[in-house]
């Protein structure tokens, strides 16, 4: 009875002590900071297969963590996660200001690993150029998007309309900020909207919108789509081992979560990713200037 | 012996041959729709014309889009019509042109080569659909463009632009 106790308890130690090892090869657990874009939900069930699909590939351990944009540069500064996924704005932000490092972008769409910022009315509002933005109801993005906001208020801006004194400006409030504005538009409430070439893409092809009911009167050049990122002090060997895990995913990819097996690009809606040169992301310098906003932020 | 087997062999030879030659097989020869030259190609022409007219129609409105520079607009409404023509390679083909003009090459290349895929008609100089000389200017340019360079994603696409120029010169894929 003693040895059949001894030998349980060997058992148990031993499973313990490889269930530990499983999936962290290093002992560490990395944490993937994936920005919110439409809500924390969403997010959740775009990037926990990606998050899982790492760790499978790499053998290192990673760990979704969902951040709001507004809070992405002070949880970096405590060191709360260690790879970041954002847009292209708060990327540069994080590099400029914070010493984080370029890894990667993503593709989805028709521009690939880029996008752009789209200034849109209905055909039937008879706008038809920036200069006859003057006075009407503008609905804008997010602050910190870089397509929905920073990109249409350069664009502005540029053609002698000052957002804050020549037009009445708005930005929708809760989750799936995109489509409000362009629902906005479309509905009347507003006589301008601000998207990414991409939100109407993807509202069209999901049949919400007709695109001949609009007219684009603007668009900005293209500018890195979401982008992934990393702090300084992860491992190169950990960097490379993501880098090429990401860089080598193909549609047919699939990971484990929970009881299923969940196609990796279907459900992060993306189309991959691919390196693309760092000097495309220098424009939102301009942007962040022209808009007063952080790191040239006025108040 | 050998003699006796070559003799035989002519003679069999000779009965096959002359079998083929009198028998219904080279009736069905001129009387097989599908080998009648002349119906092929009225057939081919009616169907050219269909095809330009179907192009008309369901594409005229997107081509004068690109023709008054409204390249942003069209290529939207292209990827809003993708759901339900996925199969149809002039908007591809569409898609390919309004990419060359934005100078975005890879994207460019990629929609011609399905389109081309899809529809051999717009690299072959005889189809009223030819439209090699744009595709062959619009893969020159890329080349041009990528030249020298080296990042990953310049690496993918002078592949894809290399298979273009494969392509067009007519060997196979």
């Amino acid at each position: 009875m003693k040895k059949l106790l001894v030998y349980l308890i060997a058992l148990l130690l031993t499973a313990a002590l490889f269930s530990c090892k499983q999936g962290a090869k290093d002992g560490r657990v990395y944490k993937i900071a994936y920005m919110i874009c439409n809500n924390t939900r969403e997010t959740n069930e775009r990037f926990v297969p990606l998050t899982n699909y790492l760790t499978e590939k790499t053998g290192y351990k990673f760990e979704l963590y969902t951040v709001n944009t507004q809070d992405f540069v002070s949880e970096y500064e405590k060191k709360k996660f260690d790879f970041t996924h954002t847009n292209s704005y708060l990327f540069y932000l994080l590099k400029k200001t914070k010493g984080a490092k370029y890894l990667c972008t993503e593709k989805r769409g028709a521009y690939g690993t880029r996008t752009k910022g789209v200034i849109f009315t209905l055909k039937s509002s008879g706008i038809d150029s920036i200069a006859a933005i003057k006075g009407k109801k503008v609905l804008f993005g997010p602050v910190f998007a870089p397509y929905a906001f920073l990109a249409q208020y350069d664009l502005l801006v540029n053609d002698g309309v000052d957002p804050e004194e020549d037009i009445i400006y708005a930005i929708p409030w809760g989750s799936f900020k995109h489509q409000k504005v362009v629902y906005g538009v479309l509905y009347n409430d507003f006589d301008v909207g601000a998207v990414s070439s991409l939100d109407l893409e993807m509202m069209a092809k999901e049949g919400k919108i007709n695109i001949n009911d609009f007219n684009i009167i603007a668009e900005s050049p293209l500018l890195p789509y979401c982008t992934f990122g990393y702090a300084d002090g992860v491992p190169a060997k950990v960097v490379k081992s993501v880098n090429d895990a990401l860089l080598g995913l193909t549609e047919n990819d699939t990971a484990a979560v929970g009881n299923e097996t969940l196609a990796i690009f279907k459900r992060a809606f993306i189309d991959g990713y691919e390196v693309v040169d760092e000097s495309e992301y220098d424009i939102i310098d301009r942007y962040a200037k022209t808009a007063k906003l952080p790191p040239y932020e006025e108040f | 012996m050998f003699e006796k087997i070559n003799y035989v062999s002519l003679v069999i030879l000779t009965g096959i041959l002359a079998f083929f030659l009198y028998s219904g097989g080279n009736a069905n020869w001129k009387e097989a729709p599908g080998r009648d030259f002349y119906a092929m190609a009225a057939q081919s022409n009616i169907s050219a014309k269909e095809k330009e007219a179907k192009i008309k129609k369901r594409y005229g409105g997107i081509e004068e889009m690109i023709g008054a520079g409204q390249l942003e607009k069209a290529l939207l409404t292209l990827k809003q019509m993708e759901t339900g023509y996925k199969k149809d390679a002039h908007l591809y083909f569409l898609q390919g042109q309004i990419y060359a003009k934005m100078k975005l090459y890879k994207e460019s290349i990629t929609n011609f080569f399905k389109a081309v895929k899809l529809d051999p008609d717009y690299v072959d100089e005889g189809c009223s659909l030819y439209k090699g000389t744009l595709i062959k200017e619009v893969t020159l340019d890329a080349m041009d463009y990528y030249k020298g360079k080296s990042d990953a994603g310049s690496k993918s696409a002078k592949k894809l632009v290399f298979a273009m120029q494969r392509r067009l010169a007519g060997s196979c894929e």
